[in-house]
């Protein structure tokens, strides 16, 4: 069986994490969110694949090849001129041959364990079309998707107009018949209503996911998706590069990479993943569910904990990163801090596209965009979003 | 509490054998093995583990032979270890014997036959049945006798079958208060704990009674009477619901499955022939001490169904659980004992009726499984036709009696003519209609309860309550939170609260309050009263209501409106959904919790 991930999503509401990136591209403890995808298909025995492409296009082909690194093949097929699901699917129509069922997978969501086993399993108890659902984790998702005790599907509401009831939605996971192509140019590219028709030529079956899934819609989602693939480090693993000075206490699991230097004072509570050639300083506590991307320099007595630091940054002695997500060669000067929280316990609301969406979460620090450069002792308030590339002046009182 | 199998064929039979353990899997998970006859040797492969996880460690289908029984183990009698574990071998490994039960007089026939020179390895009852086989065998060389003379030494319970090389073509099973029987398939022949067993390969099945025999063929099959040796016949019977039924399809947990179907359930529970129904509530009637009586989740229902009958028929009718029955009833030729067990063979319910008939009581029973021990042993059962219940936890199998339970009631005061055909119709329907508002609940619930349960997962204590039949459901809701998640969940009614209970109230224990509809009166405010004080105190409240409950809960499930009838049957539903996802966020082992087993077989 083949499979089709579409990656070309734009992720408007992920800004300024998704300008330079495509959602899939997302880096999370060391690998990018499609990886995570690749080799869950691998172990279920998927071992060829239809990447759909389109925002960032260059970035994902340049990092997965062919597949040659992972011993699987890989061929893309570009979304032109559609941003709908549907339309991005049937851009893919050309590299299946008729007959036969494969894999449909929405290239942004995170998992733990293996949803696709789940799939498989229930795909070869029943022998046809299958849609693996999920009750999502925040009540804001909630969709309708009513089922026979057979767990036959009988129809599907993904944004239901009462959002009192909470049930049950598509976690971007399908087995389904190559007539499915049809089907969707018959509903002209609109998902909803081609699963309405395979609902009723074909019947689709649900198999539910009653694991950890996260779809990521909004930047505090992949702060939940890190701290949802921390829970696969289960044991610790240190790299024999990897270069520890006197008294340093590691807790818990972590995952430390080649050529990784620690110096000496410094405490790592896991889970937590710290990427390749990085450097911790004296004295710094690193907390649980950190992901240091690879080559991240932390300066002396640096407090970070729940968040991500993407690839090649800095971040300045005597600072605290709380809950953030800090982006690719962004600079942090010394004594910077991300409040993580109001004074007031109210949950956190973040400007979204000029709307003020509120997160649910009492805590949450904020969202630097690649390339920024913030000075020293600047105070940064919980939910704000940092611009790539913006550079922000020291706060000196003298 | 184990399961026993065995398969007989032309061809090597040890996937059969394999897949038939597995499907007992539910009865006992804490070792299993196998034990085949290839060339005239016994071979034997068995350790500590499920049945995937030893397969792996032992390779059982290395193994191969036409002949071989197997066994699946709670442990009893010595601890979960290899060498106790099941099949055991005699001294010369020239029989092995797989057992369900527990053998009382173990401890004297073992030093007896230690005595005799027999070398025991394991701590298990089990294995004086082998020896026993083994002594009577060297004296007399006939297998069979060597079979009935073992049997009349043995005390206590027991569901057995043996191999041995002396008869290679043949498995001998035997039972005495364990359940077991024979499959009769095409090519092979099954001997099993219950149909599950061996329900995907044969559908034709054949009871085996206490104090009987079979000797078991590739292709023929003989019971005899193990006392005086004598044939008896016995018919193949079929059963109709197969093994696709029995497997889990696209859901995560049978658990889930299970409370998938139960609007089905409901359903079915309607359907049950009238005349089974009008029996019981005519026999309810002559008697003039009826009692209802349950263990664990079947005493909760039996609890709930005891408001029906005073409500619905007028008539008070003590719950008594099971294993406290014997000591606190007063039984005699006119009362009737109603057993209520989803298996038939739970072992605090059949002692209980065994000693109301040792007191000439009439007796009745509502059983799930078809053959089992109560539905053969009582004077009338009504056979709830809900289907394998394969989660260990009970859910569908408890709605399900609870409903027939409402029938009988309702049937109860048609043969007094005191209700009217008005109403006894609108009941009918309310309780189909009940079918529908359960798939509701299902299908746009789900997500609701599941995110309260999540936020929820991690408090160690709960206090259930509700009032009236509510204090049913608090009760049984209570006790699947508590079998399912490890949780301490204690369930009580609300009124009993305050003598003494609500010390206990803070903010480290949780309440759970199952409030009945508005219109049910007092009780609504009375539960509301319970609020307050918890409030009071606080005391954080999930309360699950039928919206008409405002604005006291810190947190609430509001479910759609539903008529008095039925709306206890929702809250239990709720309850069911609660501790399934409170389990799942704690990542329990959902349709095996640790240290429990589906048919509790021993006291």
């Amino acid at each position: 069986m083949k499979s089709l991930i579409l990656a070309g999503g734009r992720g408007v509401n992920l800004n300024p994490i998704t300008k330079t990136r495509s959602k899939s591209m997302i880096n999370i403890c060391g690998k990018p969110v499609l990886e995570y995808i690749l080799l869950g298909l691998k172990d279920i025995g998927i071992n060829d694949h239809i990447i759909v492409v389109g925002h960032e296009k260059e970035k994902i082909k340049t990092y997965f090849g062919r597949g040659e690194k992972w011993g699987i093949s890989i061929n893309y097929a570009e979304q032109k001129g559609t941003t709908s699901i549907g339309g991005a699917v049937l851009s893919a129509r050309n590299c299946f041959a008729e007959g036969g069922y494969f894999f449909l997978v929405y290239g942004d969501i995170v998992f733990y364990p293996n949803i696709f086993l789940n799939t498989l399993i229930s795909f070869n108890s029943i022998k046809g079309p299958i849609a693996t659902i999920c009750l999502p984790p925040t009540p804001g998702l909630y969709g309708n998707i009513y089922m026979d005790q057979e767990v036959q599907i009988t129809k599907i509401i993904e944004k239901p107009s009462n959002r009192k009831f909470g049930n049950y939605i598509l976690s971007g996971v399908f087995i389904l018949p190559t007539q499915f192509f049809k089907l969707l140019v018959k509903a002209k590219s609109n998902m909803e209503k081609a699963f309405a028709f395979l609902v009723k030529e074909m019947g689709l079956h649900a198999s539910i996911f009653e694991e950890d899934w996260i779809d990521i819609g909004y930047p505090w989602n992949v702060i939940d998706a890190n701290k949802l693939l921390m829970k696969s480090i289960k044991r610790t693993s240190i790299a024999t590069t990897a270069k520890f000075e006197n008294n340093v206490s590691i807790n818990g699991p972590v995952l430390i990479e080649d050529n990784v230097i620690i110096k000496a004072g410094a405490t790592i509570n896991g889970p937590c993943y710290i990427g390749t050639d990085s450097f911790v300083g004296n004295n710094c506590l690193i907390r649980e569910n950190t992901s240091l991307g690879a080559r991240s320099l932390v300066g002396y007595g640096v407090e970070i904990k729940n968040s991500i630091i993407f690839e090649d940054a800095k971040i300045g002695r005597l600072s605290f990163i709380g809950d953030s997500i800090v982006g690719d060669r962004v600079d942090i000067g010394s004594g910077v801090m991300t409040v993580n929280r109001h004074i007031d316990g109210k949950t956190v609301k973040t400007r979204i596209n000029n709307n003020y969406i509120d997160s649910k979460l009492e805590k949450l620090g904020a969202f630097i965009g690649d390339d920024a450069v913030i000075g020293a002792s600047n105070t940064i308030l919980p939910g704000t979003i940092i611009p790539n590339k913006a550079k922000i002046p020291h706060k000196g009182s003298i | 509490m184990c399961g026993i199998s065995g398969v007989i064929g032309k061809k090597d039979i040890t996937k059969k054998l394999l897949n038939c353990i597995k499907n007992l899997e539910y009865r006992g998970y804490d070792s299993c093995g196998m034990a085949l006859i290839s060339n005239k040797n016994i071979q034997i492969r068995k350790n500590v583990g499920a049945v995937e996880e030893v397969n792996l460690q032992e390779k059982f289908l290395e193994l191969s032979g036409n002949i071989g029984i197997a066994h699946t183990r709670w442990a009893t009698h010595g601890g979960v270890s290899k060498k106790n574990s099941h099949p055991h071998a005699s001294c010369n490994k020239d029989f092995a014997v797989v057992h369900n039960g527990i053998v009382s007089n173990f401890v004297e026939l073992r030093a007896e036959l230690q005595k005799k020179g027999h070398k025991f390895l394991s701590e298990t009852d089990t294995e004086v049945i082998v020896h026993q086989i083994e002594e009577c065998y060297n004296k007399c060389r006939n297998v069979e006798k060597a079979l009935r003379e073992t049997i009349r030494k043995l005390s206590g319970t027991y569901a057995f079958a043996m191999i041995s090389i002396y008869e290679p073509e043949t498995i001998y099973c035997a039972r005495n208060e364990s359940p077991l029987v024979l499959g009769v398939g095409s090519d092979d022949m099954f001997v099993g704990s219950d149909v599950n067993a061996f329900i995907e390969y044969t559908k034709n099945i054949v009871f085996l009674n206490d104090g009987e025999y079979a000797i078991v063929n590739h292709d023929s099959f003989t019971i005899k009477d193990a006392f005086t040796g004598v044939e008896i016949e016995r018919e193949i019977k079929k059963i109709e619901w197969d093994a696709e039924m029995a497997k889990k399809g696209g859901y995560p947990h049978y658990m889930l499955k299970e409370i998938y179907e139960e609007p089905q359930t409901i359903l079915n529970a309607l359907k049950i022939e009238k005349e089974s129904v009008v029996k019981l509530a005519q026999m309810i009637l002559e008697s003039e001490k009826p009692y209802l009586i349950g263990v664990g989740t079947t005493y909760y229902v039996a609890l709930a169904a005891q408001y029906y009958f005073s409500n619905l028929a007028e008539k008070y009718i003590p719950a008594v659980s099971s294993d406290e029955f014997e000591y606190v009833a007063e039984v005699n030729d006119k009362s009737l004992v109603i057993a209520i067990s989803q298996s038939g063979e739970t072992y605090d319910t059949l002692r209980a009726l065994r000693f109301a008939r040792s007191k000439k009581s009439r007796t009745a029973g509502i059983v799930n499984v078809v053959g089992s021990s109560i539905a053969r042993g009582v004077n009338h059962a009504i056979m709830q036709g809900t289907g394998p219940e394969i989660c260990v936890l009970s859910t569908k199998a408890a709605l399900s009696q609870i409903v027939i339970l409402i029938r009988v009631a309702l049937e109860m005061q048609k043969l007094k003519k005191k209700i009217s055909n008005k109403d006894y119709q609108r009941f009918y329907k309310e309780l189909e209609t009940g079918s529908q508002t359960v798939s509701v609940i299902l299908n746009e619930y789900s997500g609701i309860i599941r995110n309260i349960a999540y936020k929820h997962a991690h408090v160690k204590n709960w206090l259930y309550l509700g009032r009236g039949i509510y204090s049913a459901i608090a009760l049984e809701s209570a006790l699947k939170m508590k079998e399912v998640t490890y949780s301490h969940a204690e369930g009580m009614p609300g009124g009993f609260m305050k003598h003494g209970t609500i010390a206990l109230i803070d903010k480290d224990i949780n309440t759970l309050v199952f409030m009945p509809p508005k219109e049910d009166g007092s009780i609504f405010q009375l539960s509301m009263g319970n609020v307050e004080e918890i409030k009071a105190r606080a005391g954080f409240v999930l309360g699950i209501h039928f919206g008409d409950a405002h604005g006291v809960f810190n947190e609430k499930i509001v479910l759609p409106k539903t008529p008095s009838l039925v709306a206890p049957l929702m809250q239990l539903i709720v309850g069911q959904l609660f501790a399934y996802f409170s389990a799942t966020a704690l990542k329990r082992n959902v349709d095996k919790p640790r240290s429990l087993a589906k048919s509790v077989t021993v006291a």
